[in-house]
């Protein structure tokens, strides 16, 4: 559906260059929803505002629902950037719906209004224009604030109203960039939720912008993680954070587990030096949640594991569990433990040798 | 009642249809050169905000060309710049004098500074919401009118207002040079002629005209930020 290819945006401010997108390349697919995290000036808002040329990359190609929005072309020995015509970039961006984190509606329109706004001054008729705000305004839920101004609405009520106007048009695509940075845990449960539903019913392709780990773990599929303008590892939610390969995707994980209050116990020497133990991280995948594997360590083995940190997490409806234990015992005993472990699909990371008090 | 203004006010009185073709002579240049200037003045704001640095047609030409104009008329004292323009003036319209004479310097007068009240009302516009007009298919033509100016209304009446009363002083002044109003009344029947009268009577009648602009801006200027006034409800 999305196709982006040697992506490439760099800023010329006056006292230096800013390299906001280097090198992208990304693919989406149909109906998927794909998160893209990064931290503040990651380069994150520069990419989604590529996809539909709101922001005009330097270099690469672009092609969203086969639509060539931008490609490279060789003039006169020289490559040089090609765009699809204004009017022909009106008429794409019409299949492409975009929500924002301030929600953008036009303060003087009431919610009817604004909804009906993309298609106002169409080839459609007053009667069908009607008829579809309506239907959108049913679908998310906004039934008795029909004729109010967007001031008189809460965030996430605003964040509705942007939502049914993005996709007014039908578009098969819908950009979100950090739409739900600007709203309380409840309002974002609810937009997530909402954005999901519109996903599933409508077959929407979804690219949300974010730089919460919750958001991307409640309802993406894909993920991609920006650092610097580039893309550092991207792939399956599941797959990306249970084995993250790069700092960034670690400290994101890192984030929102329990796991690393560890940190806390060791600073506040919680947990201490122990000849005999090793502080383990057992992180264990979809297979082998069930398994009892710590009870036949423990017995085959002869270490004592005490538990002293657990976390499971569903992940695209699949577990992700963690544990951080103590091993204690002989030294040999334990180094078996964890090749048994590592045998059996469960990654060990040994976070320092130690002793709980 | 005709005893009273006559004992009160008495050359008022006695110069009653001087008086009263100079208050219509104000309204006339005031309606004409209003309507002039604010079309005029509402195109170049527009122009200045679109073709500014980062603006929805940038183009630093244009932008540059009308921004050092407006600059050099803003600068030049208004009684100056009509004698100042007084040979463009002649082979425009034919004369200097009278209401005829007085409409092109109270234009150029104006313009500039309504041109400048504009940009700055059209600049309060978020990005945010021009953004989000673009990714829905919104042509330049439709960002100006359906997000610049919509956007806007409340605030554009506001210094529509303020432009306003500043012309009406801006003719009393142009008056003083021969265009007739009630500026011209006020110095050469009054001031000349030593009849404080109708100098108080001239203030008092500019500075009615003053408050009834004021007070009609201001009562549009609120309606209109919730569209009271053309409001259609959906059933
Ligand atoms: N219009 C611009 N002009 C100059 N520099 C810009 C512009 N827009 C973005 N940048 C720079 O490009 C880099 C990437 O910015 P971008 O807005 O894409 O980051 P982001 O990941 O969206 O960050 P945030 O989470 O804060 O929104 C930043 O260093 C920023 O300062
Ligand atoms: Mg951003």
């Amino acid at each position: 559906m999305i196709k982006i290819s040697n992506l490439n945006k760099t800023y010329h401010l006056k006292d230096k260059d800013v390299k906001a997108i280097q090198d992208v390349n990304l693919s989406i697919k149909e109906g998927e929803i794909f998160g893209i995290i990064g931290y503040s000036g990651a380069g994150k808002s520069s990419l989604i505002r590529c996809i539909n040329l709101l922001e005009k990359p330097d270099y690469g190609e672009i092609i969203v629902d086969d639509v060539k929005l931008c490609q490279m072309t060789n003039i006169k020995g020289q490559d040089k950037l090609v765009t699809l015509s204004e009017k022909e970039l009106r008429k794409t961006r019409k299949n492409i719906g975009m929500i924002f984190q301030h929600f953008n509606l036009l303060e003087r329109l009431t919610v009817f209004e604004n909804i009906a706004f993309p298609l106002r001054h169409t080839k459609m008729r007053k009667n069908d224009i009607n008829k579809r705000v309506h239907e959108l305004i049913d679908l998310v839920g906004l039934n008795d604030k029909i004729n109010v101004y967007p001031k008189q609405l809460s965030g996430g009520q605003k964040q509705r109203v942007a939502i049914a106007r993005a996709i007014a048009s039908h578009p098969k695509v819908l950009l979100s960039d950090e739409a739900t940075s600007a709203l309380d845990p409840d309002a974002t449960e609810s937009i997530l939720n909402l954005l999901k539903d519109l996903n599933k019913k409508l077959g929407l392709t979804i690219v949300m912008i974010t730089h919460e780990m919750s958001v991307i773990k409640s309802i993406c599929a894909k993920v991609a993680v920006m650092e610097e303008g580039k893309i550092v590892e991207s792939g399956d939610v599941y797959s990306i954070f249970s084995n993250p390969q790069s700092d960034v995707t670690k400290k994101f994980v890192a984030s929102t587990s329990v796991l690393h209050h560890v940190d806390d116990l060791l600073y506040h020497s919680i947990i201490q030096e122990d000849k005999n133990g090793k502080l383990v991280k057992l992180i264990y995948q979809k297979t082998t949640v069930k398994d009892a594997i710590i009870s036949e360590v423990s017995r085959k083995y002869n270490v004592n594991v005490s538990i002293i940190l657990a976390t499971i997490e569903i992940l695209e409806d699949a577990p992700l569990g963690g544990i951080i234990a103590l091993l204690q015992g002989n030294i040999r005993n334990i180094n078996q433990a964890i090749l048994f472990f590592q045998n059996n699909d469960v990654k060990v990371e040994v976070i320092n040798h130690g002793r709980v008090d | 009642m005709v005893e009273w203004i006559k004992k009160v006010i008495p050359n008022v009185y006695i110069y009653r249809k001087d008086f009263i073709t100079n208050t219509l002579a104000t309204l006339e240049m005031f309606i004409i050169s209003g309507i002039i200037a604010f079309i005029i003045g509402l195109f170049v704001g527009i122009l200045l905000t679109i073709t500014k640095k980062g603006g929805i047609k940038q183009n630093r030409i244009i932008f540059h060309f009308l921004d050092i104009i407006i600059n050099i008329l803003r600068s030049i004292p208004f009684i100056i710049l009509i004698i100042f323009l007084i040979p463009i003036t002649r082979k425009l319209v034919g004369t200097a004098i009278g209401i005829t004479g007085a409409i092109f310097p109270l234009v150029v007068g104006t313009v500039p500074f309504f041109a400048r009240q504009v940009e700055t009302t059209l600049a309060n516009v978020s990005d945010g919401k021009l953004e989000a007009a673009r990714s829905m298919g919104c042509s330049t033509i439709g960002l100006i009118f359906r997000v610049y100016l919509k956007e806007a209304v409340p605030e554009l009446i506001r210094v529509t207002t303020i432009t306003a009363i500043s012309l009406i002083g801006l003719i009393a002044m142009a008056g003083a040079v021969g265009a007739g109003g009630l500026g011209d009344f006020a110095m050469s029947n009054g001031y000349a002629m030593h009849h404080t009268d109708i100098v108080n009577v001239c203030v008092i009648v500019l500075l009615i005209i003053v408050c009834i602009i004021q007070a009609i801006g201001s009562l549009l200027s609120k309606k209109t930020v919730n569209r009271e006034l053309f409001r259609k409800k959906v059933l």
